[in-house]
């Protein structure tokens, strides 16, 4: 089935500007219900990297002092064991230098001050991150390694933090019902301009049956129109996400959310949610598209 | 070129029959004329040929493929080796004569340099090279029909189907159309045309294919309309 590139983008283009409000109705639904998308997932991704150390339950943090280096130091070993004995504990992990290192280049991912202060994971304590069968016996159990030979400091997960990720969680939640009714009227916007644009060209579809155009030949500019407001959509969707995220992080650094503080994610983190989003751009553009073709289209 | 064998064709699930027992050969090169009153079924004969329509029982060869077994999407490839023009012409009203022609071809996936050089051709021989930037309302209803003519023929197909092609016309224009597709049946292309205007049947003494309610009821060599049946 020889069809060239040109043709394509000639109809296209054609069927794009003969309906533009309609088109444009659809790209901005799909940018609109994509930017959702695009905000919960690195808004989520960010959350977690400034939390990082208090993932999954962890409560309690009990950092050891220069004088520890590893696990195998009797003090270390003194305060594991310990730990192992007493009944509120549900798990407890040990962070070594090189765990504490890692955890420290992602708290401070983006802030060059920070990341120049330590360059080595030996400038960084070594600690225990405990879980509590119940978190309210966070500080007593706490007191108790407080006053401990070698034991630096003990940190606790601030109610903060749970509330934290408690609204993340929601809000995570939320957007992604909140961006999946908006998808499903993308599909429809963009089925829409399609069926739109199968009627303005009814005759050159009933000419190019009678002439012999094969079936792709005579869909292919149509689904290329949905795929392309799709992915419009999702270019512009990408835009809003970064403007979203930006003024989240403004919210966040005026009301001192010391936790929060270094709310970043990496470029490749923020390429994949990108990446992301095109995908599905094009996927409700040619799910639309596809749906317009199977009940306008008779080929 | 195009036999019926024993075909029949109704509409709304048998309660209308268009066609009954149709049986007929036409060969490479025919000129035929497909005559009978209105309702006698010359559309769908013609619908059947270009397998718009399916027949209800019977087969139907074209070009030597028996077109019932042909799958979905061979059905393009069938229709390229078929012209079809239409009372109505079936132009695209914002495209030029030029770009009307070449539609066929670009849609069909023709190259470029093809399209350029066989339009022209086809213009000049329905004898529109002339008006080649105009518009179809542009023109009068005998030279839509002759760009009608020339989409149809530019592909060179093996058959060209017309459906009552000098029913909106006046004489004058009519015979300068027949004149047109006399001279494409002489480049070997088999023309059935269906119609119900006898002056032109009647001067051309071609092969004569009468349908009535949807059966073959005369099929003459050198034909006239016939008087004695009606219309
Ligand atoms: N799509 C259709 N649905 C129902 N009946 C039809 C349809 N097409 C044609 N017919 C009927 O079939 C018969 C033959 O019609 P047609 O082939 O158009 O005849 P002609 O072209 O000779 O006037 C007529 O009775 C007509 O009403
Ligand atoms: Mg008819």
């Amino acid at each position: 089935m020889a069809i060239s590139v040109e043709y394509v983008v000639k109809e296209t283009t054609n069927n794009l500007w003969r309906n533009w409000m309609v088109s444009l109705a659809a790209v901005v639904t799909v940018a609109f219900s994509l930017s959702f998308v695009g905000v919960a997932l690195l808004f989520r991704q960010e959350v977690d990297n400034a939390t990082a150390r208090w993932q999954s339950g962890v409560t309690l943090a009990i950092f050891m002092d220069q004088s520890v280096q590893s696990i195998h130091n009797p003090q270390a070993k003194a305060v594991a064991d310990q730990l192992g004995n007493m009944s509120q504990v549900a798990k407890a992990s040990f962070c070594n230098q090189k765990c504490a290192y890692n955890e420290y280049r992602q708290m401070f991912r983006g802030d060059p001050t920070m990341e120049s202060a330590i360059t080595s994971p030996s400038q960084l304590p070594v600690s225990f991150r405990i879980k509590l069968k119940n978190a309210s016996q966070a500080s007593s159990v706490g007191a108790i390694f407080n006053n401990q030979p070698a034991v630096q400091a003990v940190e606790y997960a601030k109610g903060e933090v749970e509330q934290l990720l408690k609204i993340s969680n929601f809000l995570q939640v939320a957007s992604l019902v909140a961006a999946a009714a908006l998808l499903v009227s993308s599909i429809v916007l963009i089925l829409n301009s399609i069926r739109l644009a199968i009627f303005a060209r009814r005759k050159e579809v009933e000419v190019m049956k009678l002439v012999g155009a094969t079936n792709w030949f005579i869909r292919i500019p149509f689904m290329a129109e949905g795929l392309i407001q799709g992915l419009i959509g999702a270019v512009i969707g990408c835009g809003l996400t970064a403007f979203f995220v930006d003024e989240f992080r403004k919210l966040i650094s005026q009301n001192k959310i010391q936790l929060l503080q270094p709310m970043t994610a990496t470029a490749g983190e923020t390429l994949v949610v990108y990446i992301l989003l095109l995908i599905f751009g094009s996927l409700v553009g040619a799910g639309g598209s596809a749906i317009a073709l199977r009940r306008f289209l008779d080929v | 070129m195009i036999r019926f064998e024993n075909v029949t064709k109704t509409y709304k699930e048998g309660a209308v029959t268009a066609l009954e027992a149709c049986t007929t050969e036409i060969q490479k090169g025919e000129f035929v004329f497909l005559v009978g009153s209105s309702g006698s079924g010359k559309t769908t004969f013609l619908k059947l040929v270009l397998r718009d329509e399916m027949p209800d029982s019977g087969k139907i060869w074209v070009a030597g493929k028996q077109i019932g077994k042909l799958s979905h999407w061979k059905v393009p490839y069938l229709r390229r080796n078929i012209g079809c023009v239409f009372q109505d012409f079936r132009l695209l009203p914002n495209r030029t004569v030029h770009e009307n022609v070449a539609f066929a071809l670009e849609v069909i996936g023709r190259p470029r340099h093809v399209i350029d050089a066989q339009v022209p051709q086809v213009l000049e021989l329905v004898g529109l090279l002339k008006k080649r930037e105009r518009f179809p309302e542009e023109l009068s209803g005998g030279e839509q029909q002759r760009v009608a003519i020339a989409r149809a023929f530019v592909n060179r197909p093996l058959v060209l189907l017309a459906d009552e092609p000098t029913g909106n016309l006046d004489p004058a224009t009519t015979r300068g159309i027949m004149r047109l597709l006399d001279r494409i049946n002489k480049t070997g292309t088999t023309v059935v045309m269906a119609t119900h205007d006898f002056v032109i049947v009647d001067s051309m003494r071609r092969r004569v294919i009468e349908l009535s309610q949807g059966r073959v009821m005369r099929d003459q060599v050198r034909g006239i309309y016939g008087y004695g049946t009606g219309t």
